[in-house]
């Protein structure tokens, strides 16, 4: 499997987790809690087993895309931030897992840096403003946001995740983003004032 | 701390003084130990549960290569004041 079904393949399985895990605990049977906890122990093992394949993956995709003509990488590094934010989020929320969660937050990093050295730049990320996931779009607006790309876009997006108020890695992610933002743009106003 | 456990003895079993600003790294040098090492600044919780706030620091703040511990000392004293009690209160340890 090459690096990009391996992603594709890494998103689906991160998705389906995701789901079945949450509509187990939904459940108000206490059998069924019971069968939650033995399927639990899977679960915590399926993660570490992705931890490991996505690790593996994101890094050949970054490592292919800087290599590659010019522009030739973006999809597959598109398609690699959107299973570095889910797979990023999923590690801190379900396992507490800051280490592996910072690990997939390095990639992420270098998957921006990467888009920078093309010529749309990392705007190529705004596509994932309308994902359909929150974690996605906490992602996305928080690295156009540090660029202060796109803000009048971004800042409602990221607004709208914060105030969620469910404690989750997408809040943590537009939270910080958005108070850098306000920092940076305050202080901006202070010296021009000056 | 030295000074905080000689003042008022250790924080007791299972339980740890957590700085809300923090003390350490870039503040050592920036924030006035005084104001640091205040009764204002210590909260005395779970370890438990001071483990979990050092985990909510120790994350890397997307688009940086800064965690929040490290973020957060390149701000200044009053911000760093309200985001600590925020990460206390997203964890339900303050109201």
């Amino acid at each position: 499997m090459n690096t990009e079904d391996a992603i594709a393949k890494l998103a689906e399985d991160i998705d389906e987790w995701f789901e079945e895990g949450r509509s187990t605990l939904a459940v108000p049977d206490r059998f069924a809690h019971e069968r939650a906890m033995i399927r639990g122990m899977r679960i915590v093992q399926e993660l570490e087993r992705l931890k490991t394949h996505g690790l593996k993956a994101l890094k050949s995709t970054v490592a292919n895309a800087t290599s590659t003509a010019e522009n030739e990488g973006v999809p597959s590094l598109i398609k690699a931030f959107v299973v570095g934010a889910k797979l990023a989020a999923a590690l801190h929320d379900e396992l507490l897992d800051t280490d592996g969660e910072n690990k997939i937050v390095r990639l992420m990093n270098d998957m921006a840096a990467a888009l920078d050295k093309t010529s749309q730049g990392r705007t190529a990320l705004a596509e994932l403003l309308d994902h359909s996931d929150r974690r996605v779009r906490a992602s996305a607006g928080a690295y156009l946001l540090i660029k202060n790309l796109m803000p009048d876009r971004v800042v409602p997006i990221l607004r709208a995740i914060e105030e969620g108020h469910q404690g989750s890695s997408a809040e943590f992610t537009a939270h910080w983003a958005l108070l850098d933002w306000e920092l940076k743009q305050k202080a901006t106003a202070i010296d021009r004032n000056k | 701390m030295e000074l905080l456990e000689k003042r008022f003895g250790g924080a007791g079993d299972g339980y740890q003084y957590h700085h809300i600003v923090t003390q350490g790294g870039a503040n050592d040098g920036s924030i006035p130990a005084e104001q640091l090492q205040n009764t204002d600044n210590i909260v005395r919780i779970p370890t438990l549960l001071h483990e979990a706030v050092s985990g909510e620091y120790s994350r890397i703040k997307q688009g940086t290569d800064l965690t929040v511990y490290e973020w957060l000392q390149t701000q200044p004293y009053n911000v760093q004041r309200a985001e600590g009690l925020k990460i206390l209160r997203d964890l339900n340890i303050l109201k």
